[in-house]
């Protein structure tokens, strides 16, 4: 009943842990689909007579893969279009035309090969910073708030997550900790004896240690399995809502790799916790006491 | 095999369990040690299986001397050393089988040498048929075969028994007997305490008396 109450523990602590690392994978993957589209748009200073030289610069510059010219008149063709429905007869004013600067639109390469998740942000601000230096540039738009804010929520939470998973597994080592040294008293008798035909230390920690291990192994797979309950769980929720479908679509549970990581983990914080348990357990002439 | 010079023990409360004791036992010798309760028979076993320390003197017990042993170099003392104790010590969640098995496993001998020392020992103390009974569905006189058996499955070098054939009727009490004799024959030496004089007279053998901590006779 002991056993069973601190695997249950252990399996909550660790399905937390993997929660966490779960959660963080899916931020970074949305981000790295919003970082891959990503367009910026180039205002060129309003008496900018040389837009093709500024469009030249700029294609020059690493990670731009194509920059296009938008005249005053397509900005507000487009303005026109977007605006259509609030008050058509108020834009159709030439003056308007006068008050749109010229403007590119730059796309950014998506080099397999280059920078993925959180650094592609990264190499975005880089280039927005590198944009904004060139001559006749009078701004840069790229949805920038909400690209830094993203950005600042998922190292927020990356940081929370180690620092909670690094508790959680300090947790979950103390629980081992705990149910090994209750062992060790429950069978004190039986090491005794073992001390007295002459095991050695490891002899003696062997059982306790592969025991911490099991328990290890035992939390990790309760963990994953619980993980994968949550996870199908979460996503149906996503996938019944309509305005979370494109990315509930995306959600990806963890791989194999990180699966199979954790049950290792597990295991080895099982009989690390273990061994601390029982490392003191013979001193040679313990048994000696109770004869 | 067994030696001891001028050894003392006291306890804090300023006891004196030993005094001044001198012995020594040679390879394949037969000794028995008798004396009062409380004489200080189970202090001397204790002193020479490195279960407590001495407070002066010299102990040598099969190759290792006791006043440098370490912690790490204890455990490979007593595997030199078979040791029955009065209470019999056997792990009451092992099989016979296992317990018996204990000492060779814990020397890491391989399966089938434990597997034919362990039934063929157990044969011989007459317990061929409960090898995997539990300790606590045997009688007391069956416990104390079974911690002799597992005294003598490893052929120690040294065997103490204190009281080994306390529990047991006299015609397995000379079975026993003929059992350690028979270990001494080949080599081990066998120190055991009891109360039975008729067995020590019976046996013929050196006898050490001991009183108040002293050896006070030396009967060969």
């Amino acid at each position: 009943m002991k056993k069973i109450s601190t695997l249950l523990v252990l399996g909550a602590c660790l399905s937390s842990v993997l929660f966490g690392i779960n959660l963080h994978l899916n931020l970074r993957a949305w981000l790295l689909t919003w970082g891959q589209g990503l367009q910026l748009t180039v205002y060129a200073v309003e008496d900018s007579s040389d837009i093709e030289g500024l469009k030249t610069k700029i294609e020059s510059l690493p990670f731009v893969a194509e920059v296009k010219i938008v005249t005053p008149e397509e900005a507000l063709k487009e303005f026109q279009g977007q605006m259509a429905s609030l008050g058509p007869s108020s834009l159709n004013a030439e003056e308007l035309v006068q008050a749109i600067p010229p403007s590119l639109l730059v796309n950014l390469t998506r080099d397999p090969e280059g920078p993925k998740d959180l650094d592609r942000i990264k190499v975005i601000q880089a280039a927005v910073s590198q944009i904004k230096t060139l001559e006749g540039v009078e701004s840069v738009d790229y949805g920038q708030a909400w690209v830094d804010q993203f950005s600042n929520i998922v190292h927020g939470l990356s940081f929370l997550w180690v620092a909670l998973g690094v508790l959680l597994f300090v947790v979950a080592g103390s629980l081992i900790f705990n149910s090994i040294r209750v062992m060790i008293f429950e069978r004190k008798a039986e090491v005794e004896i073992l001390e007295l035909l002459g095991a050695d230390r490891f002899f003696i920690q062997r059982p306790f240690i592969q025991e911490g291990a099991l328990l290890g192994c035992g939390g990790a797979i309760l963990a994953v399995a619980l993980n994968l309950v949550i996870f199908y769980l979460f996503k149906l929720q996503m996938m019944q809502n309509s305005a979370l479908i494109s990315l509930g679509a995306q959600l990806k549970n963890l791989d194999m790799s990180v699966s199979l990581s954790s049950l290792v983990a597990g295991t080895l914080i099982g009989a690390l916790s273990a061994y601390f348990g029982v490392r003191k357990i013979n001193s040679g002439w313990a048994a000696a006491e109770s004869l | 095999m067994i030696t001891l010079e001028h050894v003392y023990k006291t306890y804090e409360n300023k006891v004196h369990a030993l005094r001044n004791v001198d012995l020594n036992l040679d390879p394949g010798e037969f000794v028995f040690l008798t004396g009062p309760s409380g004489a200080g028979k189970t202090t001397l076993f204790k002193m020479i299986c490195a279960f407590d320390r001495v407070t002066s003197g010299l102990i040598e017990v099969a190759g290792f001397d006791l006043s440098s042993v370490t912690p790490e170099t204890v455990p490979y003392l007593r595997r030199k050393l078979g040791v029955v104790y009065q209470d019999y010590k056997l792990l009451k969640n092992r099989s016979v089988y296992d317990n018996v098995a204990l000492p060779l496993k814990i020397r890491s001998e391989g399966r089938e040498l434990l597997d034919r020392r362990v039934r063929d020992i157990l044969e011989q103390v007459g317990l061929g048929a409960k090898l995997f009974e539990y300790p606590e569905s045997l009688s007391g006189g069956e416990q104390q075969r079974v911690s002799i058996a597992r005294a003598l499955v490893h052929r120690p070098s040294v065997l103490i028994a204190d009281e080994p054939t306390g529990n047991l009727d006299p015609e397995l009490s000379e079975e026993i007997m003929d059992l350690l004799e028979k270990a001494a024959a080949q080599g081990t030496t066998v120190f055991v305490a009891t109360h039975n004089h008729d067995l020590v007279r019976r046996r013929r053998k050196r006898t050490l008396e001991i009183r108040h901590g002293e050896i006070v006779g030396d009967c060969r």
